[in-house]
């Protein structure tokens, strides 16, 4: 230690930066750390551009993602048009509607007028929508397990309505809430289709909810064929007033 | 090649400019880096983080003499090296009631080498140090401090008189005589 007086404050700065490196440690590798520095440089620049890949890759596969459900949706709705009884077997054999049927559990049709009454038949786990005439007035139709025999009134719930107007097309659809019914001919059944709620009997009397539809009225009537898998219902959309 | 034509020709993305730089500047920086985080390799470490912060913002320096181009690169290393003690929660500053101010007696102290000071500075715990360090090494008040590190005014002040008490234990075991002073 030195022995020297030199009367000025004590600058603790320029002391310590006098010193050139370490004291007792040994001297600085710079080339090892320069080649970690550029290493790093030169890496982060990559990671940037593999963070630029690979958000495009998203981007795209996000984009094929959403196209392809999408596209499955729309198959999945697909519509049945139905405006007679008679084209009811035919839209049935249609294999996009068995696959409507596979992946909806139900059947979309397409109704096209405003006075119309729709026949609905329900045969085991398959339903059939068929209307007398064109109709505009579009429902989803959501049909209740019948096999759920503990329940006193089945109801038919019938969502609202879209709003009408004459070049739209709009899409209805009845499902089972519960099971997935089987899709048969009106005419496969045997039955008269009447509203005679007197009819039913013995059987359970199904009542369509929501009947304000745009002012048109709906009525359901069930008639059984003894299996109680099976009911038939008669929707009847009224213009109006 | 004066540190000028470096700063330029690094901004134009020459590695060998950039090299030259670090060259230049990496002893003096781990110095700084040590002051504040004892160990070496910690230190060396933090040294290449502050380069590489320095090399990616040249282009927003403005050359006007070395001696701003040398306090922007510490500045760079110094808010490293907060980063990395905030990170190891090394801060366990509370709020104490300031201590009696300490003065160090300066001529004993400047019987020390710089290796000697450099040692009883890197010896005292990472909270004085950190405050000694801002205060008497980098001129910052007490005010900076407290904002910098997140902590009150007079934790700034205690800690740097705890800092200094410190030293003068370590100084008289050197066998360095010193005074007390009382402001209070």
């Amino acid at each position: 230690m030195k022995e020297t007086n030199t009367g000025k404050p004590f600058n603790w700065k320029d002391t310590v930066e006098q010193l050139n490196q370490l004291p007792g440690e040994p001297a600085f590798d710079k080339g090892a750390a320069w080649d970690k520095l550029q290493q790093r440089l030169h890496k982060k620049t990559n990671t940037k551009k593999i963070i630029w890949y690979r958000l495009s890759a998203a981007c795209l596969l996000i984009g094929f993602i959403t196209t392809a459900i999408f596209f499955t949706k729309q198959a999945a709705n697909t519509v049945v048009v139905v405006s007679h009884a008679k084209q009811i077997k035919e839209a049935v054999l249609q294999p996009s509607i068995t696959q409507n049927e596979n992946k909806n559990n139900g059947i979309t049709g397409l109704l096209t007028d405003t006075n119309a009454t729709i026949h609905v038949a329900v045969k085991k786990d398959k339903v059939m929508i068929a209307a007398t005439t064109s109709i505009t007035d579009l429902a989803k139709v959501e049909l209740p397990n019948l096999k759920q025999k503990k329940v006193p009134a089945t109801e038919m719930k019938i969502a609202a309505p879209f709003i009408t107007d004459t070049t739209a097309s709009y899409t209805a659809s009845a499902s089972a809430s519960m099971k997935k019914l089987k899709i048969v001919h009106i005419n496969e059944l045997g039955l008269p289709i009447e509203r005679e709620t007197s009819v039913a009997q013995n059987h359970q009397l199904l009542f369509l909810q929501s009947n304000h539809l745009n002012n048109r009225s709906l009525v359901g009537t069930q008639y059984p064929e003894g299996n109680s898998n099976t009911a038939i219902f008669s929707i009847k959309l009224s213009s109006p007033k | 090649m004066n540190l000028q034509q470096l700063i330029k020709e690094a901004k134009q993305g020459s590695s060998a400019a950039e090299k030259c730089l670090f060259d230049e500047m990496a002893d003096s920086m781990l110095l700084v880096c040590c002051r504040y985080v004892k160990n070496r390799e910690d230190a060396e470490e933090i040294l290449l983080d502050g380069f590489f912060k320095f090399f990616k913002n040249m282009s927003s320096f403005q050359f006007q003499q070395d001696a701003a181009l040398y306090n922007w690169v510490k500045k760079i290393m110094i808010n490293e090296c907060l980063m990395f003690l905030r990170k190891k929660n090394s801060f366990s500053m509370v709020t104490e009631k300031e201590a009696d101010d300490v003065a160090l007696q300066e001529d004993a102290l400047s019987n020390l080498s710089a290796a000697e000071i450099f040692s009883l500075i890197i010896q005292l715990p990472v909270g004085y140090r950190t405050v000694f360090n801002l205060s008497v090494m980098e001129d910052m008040d007490h005010k900076e401090i407290a904002a910098l590190l997140g902590i009150a005014e007079g934790t700034s002040r205690s800690q740097l008189s705890k800092a200094k008490s410190l030293l003068q234990q370590m100084l008289i075991q050197k066998g360095v005589t010193y005074e007390r002073n009382k402001y209070r």
